[in-house]
């Protein structure tokens, strides 16, 4: 018994539940850890297996998270060097670096609930990688495109746009 | 998400506004909005997103901010100005990613006919000695090849006589610390053996104003001609002109002072030793004695203690390897310092004939020019990407979000 993985469960906003070791959720989750953290005390004494509601996150996106999360928080599963990339070109030497790269080549809307659901479970890496690819895909992008791209309205005058493009003629 | 961020967050939205962020489609808040722009890479990137809404515009140009995505991405150099004996000022680029590839290509770096001395370049600007124009004393701004140049008038011409000293040189210096492109001193240098003054002029509303002289002062060593031109950094200017010693003016109080040079570092020949600007206060300065660089950097505390700090050394040979000239030790070469980046982040290098860009921090150099037989180098002039974008200051401190 003693031996035997912990686990919890974890409820998405639709109500979907999904099994994840305690502990590789816990290393990559600071939201999740200080939950679990709080549940200790009341499961000491029960065998029961711990269920927790994440009420901002979708089934779809949740188990993306997880997919993530087993494969750069599993230790058993995890090689090479743990730490920062993010700000390392895409392709290069690290090991997760092709996986990550799969990863957020998704639509627009999943790649943004992935990083609303890395922020609200405070999961850095993937609030990085995302966040990082979404700048990525600004990067390409004429300004029309963005708003349109992202359902932004222009609340710029005139007058006011002219400035920003007369000041940084350089960029555009 | 990121500790160090949120000390300098800009005031909470007003409870209608902080909904009306929620809706809107991406990203829906503040601090993700910021942490995607902090990873938007170039400023070219940068200054299109901010043109995306007035939201967006209000997180790119925050301070804080801007500080932040200057040490994640720092200002690249795009290449240098050449004067040689051999042809007009000249544009030599660097190789760049597409992003500022492009902003090369937009850009107008030939300045013609007559286009030589370079007296400072700073931040997309250049102070340009043009030979066929009426003015000569030219501001140019490759970046902004619509707004044209601007001539500068003729600046007072200083007297002298009275008190033995002769015009060294006239300097024409950007100012580094505002956001007005125009802010230009000039500097008359003027000296003899053992004694030197400054004269000063400001350039204010598109003339020069009142000509201000500082006091002659005995010079703690005897004057020495550089080949470089001063630096103005953080309100002072600095002049190698001894052996041992820097002399520095302040440009408000035109007091001048001398700053002794560290152990083991010595104007020796023309371009042994070069200085370049330092964020946050005082300079750099790059030394090279046979072929070991060195690299400091010179402060203030606030009681005007001066302090020089080693930042790096560099051994060249370990550098070039095996691709080091037999005939530089063979002929005893001088290795001159042609150029300092900002923060001494790189310098140019001329060894004989020919000119090296060496990145101090990853030691990596690469030849950049090869002069012909009978040119001689005038000068170079780091030419970096702009730093930071000029954001217009839109009206009200609660622009709506949608």
């Amino acid at each position: 018994m003693a031996s035997e993985k912990k686990v919890v469960f974890l409820r998405s906003s639709d109500g979907e539940a999904f099994e994840v070791s305690e502990e590789v959720i816990s290393a990559a989750s600071v939201t999740i850890k200080g939950m679990i953290d709080e549940e200790s005390p009341s499961r000491a004494d029960t065998a029961a297996t711990t269920t927790l509601a994440i009420p901002n996150v979708t089934a779809a996106t949740l188990s993306r998270v997880l997919h993530y999360v087993n494969k750069h928080f599993d230790a058993a599963a995890v090689v090479g060097r743990p730490d920062d990339y993010i700000f390392c070109a895409p392709g290069d030497e690290h090991p997760l670096a092709r996986f990550d790269d799969d990863f957020v080549d998704v639509d627009n809307d999943t790649l943004i609930d992935l990083v609303h659901a890395a922020e609200y479970l405070h999961i850095k890496k993937l609030f990085d990688l995302t966040c990082k690819a979404v700048a990525d895909k600004l990067k390409g992008r004429t300004i029309d495109q963005i708003r349109e791209t992202f359902g932004i309205v222009n609340d710029y005058t005139v007058e006011e746009e002219v400035e920003v493009y007369r000041e940084n003629s350089w960029a555009f | 998400m990121d500790s160090t961020g949120k000390t300098t967050e800009p005031p909470q939205l007003s409870p209608q506004a902080a909904s009306a962020a929620q809706i809107s489609a991406v990203p829906g808040n503040d601090d993700i909005l910021r942490e995607i722009l902090l990873r938007l890479d170039f400023p070219t990137c940068l200054v299109r997103a901010a043109a995306v809404s007035k939201r967006w515009l209000r997180h790119a140009s925050d301070p804080a901010f801007l500080r932040r995505f200057r040490r994640l991405h720092p200002p690249r150099l795009l290449g240098f100005y050449l004067d040689t004996s051999n042809s007009w000022l000249r544009f030599i680029p660097l190789p760049q990613p597409p992003e500022l590839a492009a902003v090369i290509r937009r850009g107008n770096f030939d300045f013609g006919r007559g286009a030589g001395h370079v007296s400072d370049c700073h931040n997309g600007r250049l102070i340009v000695y043009i030979d066929d124009r009426p003015g000569k004393t030219t501001v140019c701004r490759p970046l902004h090849p619509g707004r044209g140049a601007t001539v500068l008038p003729l600046p007072q011409i200083p007297s002298v006589g009275h008190d033995g000293v002769d015009i060294f040189s006239h300097e024409f210096l950007f100012h580094d610390d505002g956001r007005d492109d125009m802010a230009i001193s000039a500097a008359a240098v003027m000296r003899d053996l053992w004694q030197a003054r400054v004269q000063l002029q400001d350039f204010q509303a598109g003339d020069w104003g009142q000509a201000r002289n500082s006091d002659l002062i005995q010079l703690p060593g005897r004057w020495k001609r550089c080949e470089h031109s001063a630096l103005l950094a953080h309100g002072k200017i600095y002049l190698i002109c001894m052996s041992q010693y820097i002399l520095g003016i302040d440009i408000q109080s035109l007091s001048m002072f001398s700053i002794k040079l560290p152990n083991g570092v010595e104007f020796e020949y023309d371009a042994n030793i070069a200085l370049s600007r330092a964020e946050g206060s005082g300079f750099c300065l790059v030394h090279v004695r046979r072929f070991q660089i060195s690299a400091w950097r010179y402060t203030m505390d606030p009681s005007s203690t001066g302090n020089w700090e080693l930042i790096d050394t560099v051994s060249l040979r370990q550098v070039f390897g095996p691709n080091a000239d037999p005939t530089w030790s063979s002929q005893g070469a001088d290795v001159r310092v042609a150029a300092v980046g900002d923060n001494a982040d790189f310098v140019f290098l001329r060894i004989q004939k020919k000119v090296f860009y060496l990145h101090i921090s990853s030691r990596t150099v690469e030849k950049v020019y090869e002069l012909a037989q009978h040119e001689s180098l005038f000068g170079i002039y780091p030419f970096m990407m702009v730093w930071p974008p000029t954001f217009p200051t839109l009206n009200g401190g609660h622009d709506n979000d949608e």
